[in-house]
């Protein structure tokens, strides 16, 4: 069984996080994907600590699947090189910001004219119009001005990051979901076309039920306009820390009084008349002091105790887990979330597995993360370059 | 409008959130989604918030969808959904692990009737598994899913986000790139397949670098507040009045940014002339930056970064900066669409620019059952009485 992509060919002018992200997604779905490097390498190669054996772990978490190609698109022979591999390929990714890849010569246009029925996917940080179209933007700067930060920290402190690159992967997945539906058009069609998205985009289309939500004169708990004095942190208990929202489990059933009774059970009988802790919103808006009684209530409890209770309460709740108690658990290893693969110089490597699984075209860890130019040679030979057109390319700097 | 999807048809049967995403964004690709609903409504209906009575969750989650009612304990409508079946080319569901089999539902008895059927299944906890008959939601995947073990600021807790980044919203990214590369392998091949995914699995997905960062080292990501354990400076920085998210993702950008705040001493300094470097020594460097940018309010800040193209940008503390935002205007990312009942609301514009087929938002939600009547008639059915809808919800009600 092959993946569902098995026999596309993708030229991917990503570095970093979010087009890396989508090009591995594709990858993942069987697609050979070319990763044209510069020189210098894909400037995340460069990120780190964690290194193993030299190799960044940033690096290696984002690109799977790929073959490494080292192009100087700033010498004339380079950028032929590229447009000759571009000829081949249905699909081109890029994530420059707007402007450089028609400065280098590989934008939309000039694919286009090596193969007319491209599908050509562009990524940019803070999209196509507006007075900042070609402002550099970050993870850290979108979460900023996107508002992601809101949903951290506390009230009146200095914000906090969601400590991945969410932006940045969310942007990846609509990139690649982009490329499949135009690849899917294509197939029936056989025309290509431009595919566009931002990491801003997908930072604001996340936030579709926020943004409608605050059409509400009432938000309801998650009202977007209401302050949270308290982060969204596990409950510590005699062993592993457990995730406790109460209010939001008891959506539609009589919360009040299953709260009261979950108090009485854990020993918090004495607060159940507390007029603090009326009603959902009385219990969110003093959810620091709350957090006191339970802390203190669940101390000499386990996790398995607690949860138990909450279950017979009809009130949903888990563990709080970290990556050890995770990636240990019987449930992640059933579901095959962890994988492995063999890295050309780091050894034998634990991976995250892929989400989602199919039937009959099941995703796969067919290569390892590239060295930088690993496949230069291989890639160029299989499109029909000579042995000694490459070394020309090689000797004049063209290629490594 | 027409999207890469048009002329797909897809057979929504899921309720809440996740999985009715993922189905809403094959709908504005272009697809024909059919909802199909209880006589008492999707589970995230007929809850807060409310505006002029009608309530809003749905529609964030089932947009450009029609919507049919079935009570799938009646004869007629059991035939009806049979149709369905034949008619879809993708059907979406995410009851309970083992439920849809038992209701005729599960893929073997629906790719008997229809062979070429993608079948998608969006579990909790995963299909396989001690948890898998566990239900969830977004809040308890996200604990489950190590969500919360990360962020914070550093000393903890560690907390998990709120708002925009959820399960909710994640999950379906996963299963919409699932289904349209079955949808693209089934044009290749003619096969249809099953596709599995779950909240946790791809809760686990998007953690792809910190989660990885585990997996190969043994060590928790820990808590560091708005900074990156990678990019130093990449943070958070207080103001005279305001926070200013400032990024230096490499050397050049980091020379800039000397010459920016007028430190050119700062950029000759050898302990901090590398990024490497830079996070080595972050103790020293990061109260220098402290001090530059306590002088001035970030607002003034912000002019100054971006003139010599620095990444920064404000922090949003409110929904009303992103409706402000230059480039969220420009490019379009929020507009608003009238409903019949509620009103004007606000949502947000697809997240996919497409040059060839745009694809779009086709309405802001269906009401419960508002397609039921166009339904069964495209499908020679004569259309329920609606009384007999209405006693069905009105014994479920009181059923409870």
């Amino acid at each position: 069984m092959t993946g569902a992509l098995s026999g596309v060919k993708i030229l991917d002018l990503t570095q970093g996080g979010g087009g890396p992200y989508c090009t591995m997604e594709l990858g993942d779905s069987g697609a050979e994907v070319i990763k044209l490097e510069p020189p210098e390498g894909d400037w995340a190669r460069k990120l780190g600590p964690p290194f193993v054996n030299g190799e960044s772990v940033y690096f290696i978490s984002l690109n799977r699947n790929k073959k490494s190609v080292v192009i100087n698109l700033k010498h004339p022979k380079g950028l032929e090189t590229a447009l000759d591999l571009a000829k081949s390929c249905e699909v081109v990714v890029q994530n420059f910001r707007p402007g450089v890849v028609d400065r280098l010569g590989v934008g939309y246009d000039a694919v286009r004219r090596v193969n007319s029925a491209v599908i050509y996917c562009s990524m940019s940080a803070l999209d196509s119009q507006g007075p900042e179209a070609s402002d550099p933007g970050t993870e850290l700067t979108l979460q900023a001005r996107a508002g992601i930060m809101r949903g951290l920290g506390e009230t009146g402190e200095a914000p906090v990051r969601f400590g991945t690159d969410a932006v940045a992967t969310s942007a990846g997945l609509y990139a690649a979901q982009g490329i499949l539906a135009a690849l899917y058009h294509k197939a029936r069609t056989g025309e290509g076309q431009h595919v566009k998205t931002s990491l801003l985009r997908g930072a604001i289309h996340v936030q579709t039920t926020t943004i409608t939500f605050d059409c509400a004169p009432d938000g309801g708990l998650d009202d977007p306009r209401k302050r949270r004095g308290e982060p969204a942190a596990g409950f510590k208990t005699k062993d592993i820390p457990i995730n406790f929202s109460f209010p939001y489990m008891l959506v539609g059933y009589p919360a009040d009084e299953r709260w009261k009774e979950f108090c009485r059970r854990v020993g918090l009988g004495h607060i159940v008349d507390d007029p603090r802790f009326a009603n959902n919103y009385d219990r969110m808006a003093h959810a620091k002091e709350l957090r006191r009684y339970y802390e203190e209530a669940f101390e000499d409890k386990t996790s398995a105790e607690l949860l138990e209770i909450l279950e017979e309460l009809g009130a949903l709740n888990t563990q709080f887990n970290d990556f050890p108690t995770l990636f240990s658990h019987p449930q992640i290893l059933a579901n095959d979330m962890v994988a492995e693969f063999d890295h050309t110089k780091a050894g034998r490597m634990k991976a995250v597995g892929i989400p989602w699984k199919m039937s009959e075209s099941p995703g796969e860890i067919r290569l390892p993360p590239p060295l930088l130019g690993q496949h230069t040679q291989e890639v160029l030979q299989t499109e029909g370059f000579t042995k000694e057109r490459i070394a020309d390319l090689r000797n004049t700097g063209a290629i490594a | 409008m027409g999207g890469p999807l048009e002329g797909v048809k897809v057979l929504d049967v899921a309720q809440a959130a996740a999985g009715p995403l993922g189905a809403m964004l094959l709908a504005e690709m272009g697809a024909d989604v059919i909802k199909v609903e209880p006589p008492w409504g999707d589970f995230i209906r007929n809850r807060p918030p409310y505006k002029n009575g009608v309530d809003l969750m749905v529609f964030g989650f089932s947009r450009s969808k029609r919507s049919v009612v079935l009570d799938l304990k009646q004869e007629k409508d059991k035939a009806l959904i049979f149709e369905l079946v034949k008619w879809a080319d993708v059907f979406v569901e995410n009851y309970k692990v083992g439920t849809a089999e038992k209701m005729g539902l599960g893929y073997e008895a629906l790719s008997k009737i229809n062979p070429r059927l993608i079948y998608c299944s969006v579990a909790g906890f995963g299909h396989y598994g001690p948890l898998r008959e566990q239900g969830t939601m977004a809040g308890i995947a996200a604990a489950f899913a190590g969500w919360g073990s990360f962020s914070g600021r550093p000393g903890g807790p560690t907390e998990q986000p709120r708002g925009g980044y959820s399960p909710d919203t994640i999950t379906p990214q996963y299963t919409c790139l699932a289904i349209l590369s079955a949808l693209f392998y089934r044009e290749k091949t003619g096969k249809g397949q099953k596709i599995e995914t779950s909240q946790v699995e791809a809760g686990v997905a998007f953690l792809q670098s910190p989660a990885t960062e585990y997996l190969v080292t043994g060590k928790q990501p820990q808590a560091m507040g708005s900074a990156s354990a990678l990019i130093a400076p990449s943070q958070v920085f207080p103001t005279a009045e305001g926070y200013l998210a400032v990024d230096a993702p490499n050397d050049r950008v980091w020379a800039r940014l000397c010459e920016a705040i007028n430190a050119s001493g700062l950029a000759q300094n050898p302990d901090f002339v590398t990024n490497p470097l830079r996070v080595q020594n972050r103790r020293r460097l990061i109260p220098i930056l402290e001090a530059v940018f306590s002088e001035r309010p970030a607002a003034q800040w912000l002019s100054v970064l971006k003139e010599h193209r620095v990444p920064c940008a404000l922090v949003s503390a409110d929904l009303d900066d992103i409706y402000a935002d230059p480039q969220v205007q420009s490019n379009s990312m929020i507009t608003a669409m009238e409903h019949p009942k509620a009103g004007w609301l606000k949502t947000t514009t697809v997240p996919w620019e497409f040059n060839r087929t745009p694809g779009g938002i086709k309405s802001i939600g269906p009401l419960l059952g508002e397609h039921t009547k166009e339904i069964f008639e495209q499908f020679g059915f004569t259309p329920p009485d609606t009384t007999d809808v209405a006693a069905a919800r009105a014994s479920r009600a009181t059923g409870r």
